[in-house]
């Protein structure tokens, strides 16, 4: 054997065992979730290696529907949850993009005065960890009364993903050639429209997974959401509405439902958006 | 259509670096004027001014009456080629060349007719629908020339366009954008590092070095007087040979010494320069062209002669060019590209050389003798290096 079909085949394996690897590790916890949203732990427990739900147990969809049900009709009213979770990762996911283009176009590309101030900065808000802030920000919210509302919840998460989402789009906004730009204020282009009609097509891929980024921490926060409103059950969002089903009197398989209901947006919004990441948009446009 | 008018021109960025000094010069209507320098030699910036892409420090820029320094590029009226192209991506053919006329709102059946004419000039009809990506180089420079023609602008401005391009389809497009520029009749400045395009495409030239102009002129004026040693150095392929050089003028003989020879001045000579008599006793730089010299032989007696030895052949079929060495090193002309040939120890950068008839057949080492034609001798002052 060759040494170039040695490391071929040695690559090739590794390469292999590696993505089963990262399948299992994956794919069996959320195989487990789905299996005991659906079939009662006790029966999982008595034989490990059934781990698939019975047709009757899958086809009743009991848990699902009764996590769902408002709370007037018996159920544990997942509806609203749902509903104010979307309102507000949606929310959040606007204003930090169009927020964090705008700045990150700007820190790119215009000079200003502390330009390198402002870049060197961005990330350092980043730097203190939620938990630090977590208590001031509760007795500033309390005070002028932000805090039992969606939209004290918002203004944070805002807070917090703005300065990724902007350093970013600042990296990628960067690697656009700056002709292709120049070319459209030849064409006639204002410098507003470069950006709308050059560089914001161009740059889908990164406003993609910057607003996947965003939205999977607004819908999966639940330190900030725990704080602002736990004495207000009509505005909790998924993640806190999952927590308080940890305990003893409810099934298992309505806290795994509720698991499940979480998770299923997340991966879609991910196939949805996974086209983009993968397209090269700039490849083609400038030479040498 | 319109005349560009540059007075007193000049870039001085923010970080005190002087990109362009004083630049004076006047495109006429309809002309295709070239660009010509070294790199980094301020060409490109003085483009990218009158394109409106950057600041005008110092000076006023006109086109047509309008002085235009503070309008921004859409209200100038100008279009570009980039040396890169900058074709958008995301667009197909199609659309990359009708760009301009969507963002002006011109109505899209006349887009259309308009992109499908370019579109026939370039012979870019059968890949109106491709993206950028797909083409070729040559293609892509195609349609980065449609994007440009399209919009029946005042000025054409092009920046390096071929440099991307192999040798063979930079030789086409050169004659193509030659061609297309005197059909459409369009004001064109044509910026270029490469001296072969300038002579062959403008109908001036204006060379640039450190961003100050050196002189503006037909090619052939510039290549037969040129105004001061770099535009000497510069112009023409393989470049004049220049050699520091002392002159003697006496009452009835003048000679030059270059190195350890003397060469003999004929009377003609000097009356042709009179000037050159103020600079007896003193150094100058003497050039000659390649082609202007010749092999001993009885027609040429009369000529100055210099003895030297042969350090290479070059046959290229329709001549022989022969790299010599008379004993002295070849004088520096300021062109910085040069000057990064000779300190990477590039043989052919110190030597000088002479072009031939191809039946003529030399060696290696071999001791000649040149005879150098009167008439086309050149001398620049050492010092400012001024024609004399």
């Amino acid at each position: 054997m060759t040494r170039d079909t040695f490391e071929e085949r040695l690559f090739g394996a590794v390469k292999w065992m590696s993505v089963a690897f990262f399948l299992v590790i994956t794919v069996f916890p959320l195989l487990y979730m789905v299996t005991l949203s659906f079939k009662p732990i006790e029966e999982v427990l008595k034989d490990p290696t059934d781990i698939f739900p019975s047709w009757n147990q899958f086809k009743s969809f009991r848990p699902y529907r009764d996590i769902l049900r408002s709370e007037s009709d018996g159920g544990r009213g997942f509806m609203k949850f749902i509903v104010n979770s979307g309102i507000v990762a949606l929310i959040t996911v606007t204003i930090t993009v169009v927020l964090s283009t705008f700045a990150a176009y700007a820190a790119a590309r215009l000079n200003f005065f502390g330009k390198r101030a402002v870049s060197a900065g961005i990330l350092l808000v980043y730097m203190f960890p939620a938990v630090v802030i977590a208590i001031p920000l509760f007795v500033i919210f309390s005070r002028i009364g932000l805090r039992d509302s969606l939209l004290g919840l918002i203004i944070v998460y805002v807070a917090q993903t703005v300065p990724v989402a902007l350093y970013m789009l600042r990296s990628y906004f960067q690697t656009i050639p700056r002709s292709l730009e120049e070319a459209g204020l030849i064409d006639g282009l204002s410098q507003f429209g470069v950006i709308r009609k050059i560089t914001l097509p161009l740059s889908a891929p990164a406003v993609a997974s910057v607003a996947l980024y965003v939205f999977m921490i607004a819908w999966n926060e639940f330190l900030f959401a725990l704080l602002f409103l736990l004495d207000k059950p009509d505005l909790w969002t998924l993640p806190l509405a999952v927590q308080q089903l940890d305990t003893t009197e409810v099934p298992r398989t309505m806290l795994m439902a509720g698991s499940v209901i979480i998770t299923i947006p997340v991966i879609i919004l991910f196939f949805l958006a996974e086209r983009f990441f993968s397209e090269g948009l700039t490849s083609g446009g400038v030479k040498g | 259509m319109a005349e560009v008018r540059l007075e007193s021109i000049g870039k001085v960025y923010p970080n005190g670096f002087r990109a362009v000094s004083d630049l004076s010069l006047t495109i006429s209507d309809g002309e295709l004027l070239v660009l010509v320098g070294p790199s980094g030699c301020g060409k490109s910036t003085a483009m990218r001014m009158i394109a409106g892409l950057e600041e005008i420090t110092d000076g006023t820029l006109k086109i047509g009456d309008k002085v235009v320094n503070n309008l921004r590029p859409k209200e100038r009226d100008v279009a570009m080629v980039f040396q890169n192209y900058a074709l958008y991506p995301h667009m197909s053919v199609r659309e990359n060349i009708g760009f301009a006329l969507k963002v002006a709102k011109v109505p899209k059946t006349e887009i259309a007719e308009r992109v499908s004419r370019a579109a026939s000039v370039l012979e870019l009809e059968k890949l109106l629908d491709s993206r950028p990506a797909n083409l070729s180089g040559g293609q892509r420079q195609r349609v980065a020339m449609g994007r440009a023609i399209i919009r029946n602008p005042s000025i054409f401005l092009l920046d390096e366009p071929l440099s991307n391009l192999d040798a063979k389809l930079r030789v086409k497009m050169r004659a193509e954008i030659s061609r297309i520029q005197a059909e459409l009749g369009v004001t064109t400045l044509y910026v270029t590092h490469d001296q072969v395009e300038a002579m062959t495409l403008g109908d001036r030239v204006a060379v640039i070095r450190d961003g100050l102009l050196q002189q503006v002129d037909t090619p052939q004026v510039l290549y037969d007087t040129p105004a001061n040693l770099f535009v000497a150095g510069f112009i023409g392929s393989p470049p004049m040979n220049l050699w520091q050089a002392g002159v003697t003028i006496g009452e009835t003989t003048a000679s030059v010494r270059i190195g350890e020879q003397s060469v003999e001045l004929e009377a003609e000579t000097v009356a042709r320069v009179p000037d050159l008599a103020e600079f007896s006793g003193r150094e100058v730089v003497i050039g000659i062209r390649p082609e202007d010299l010749a092999i001993g032989g009885v027609d040429n007696q009369e000529w100055p002669a210099l003895s030297a030895t042969v350090g290479l052949v070059e046959p290229l079929g329709s001549e022989i060019l022969v790299h010599f060495d008379p004993g002295a090193p070849l004088a520096a002309t300021g062109d910085p590209d040069m000057e990064d040939l000779s300190a990477e120890g590039d043989v052919l950068a110190e030597l000088a050389v002479a072009k031939f008839g191809p039946r003529e057949s030399f060696a290696i080492s071999e001791k000649i003798e040149l005879r150098m034609d009167p008439a086309r001798l050149h001398f620049f002052d050492a010092e400012g290096g001024n024609a004399i």
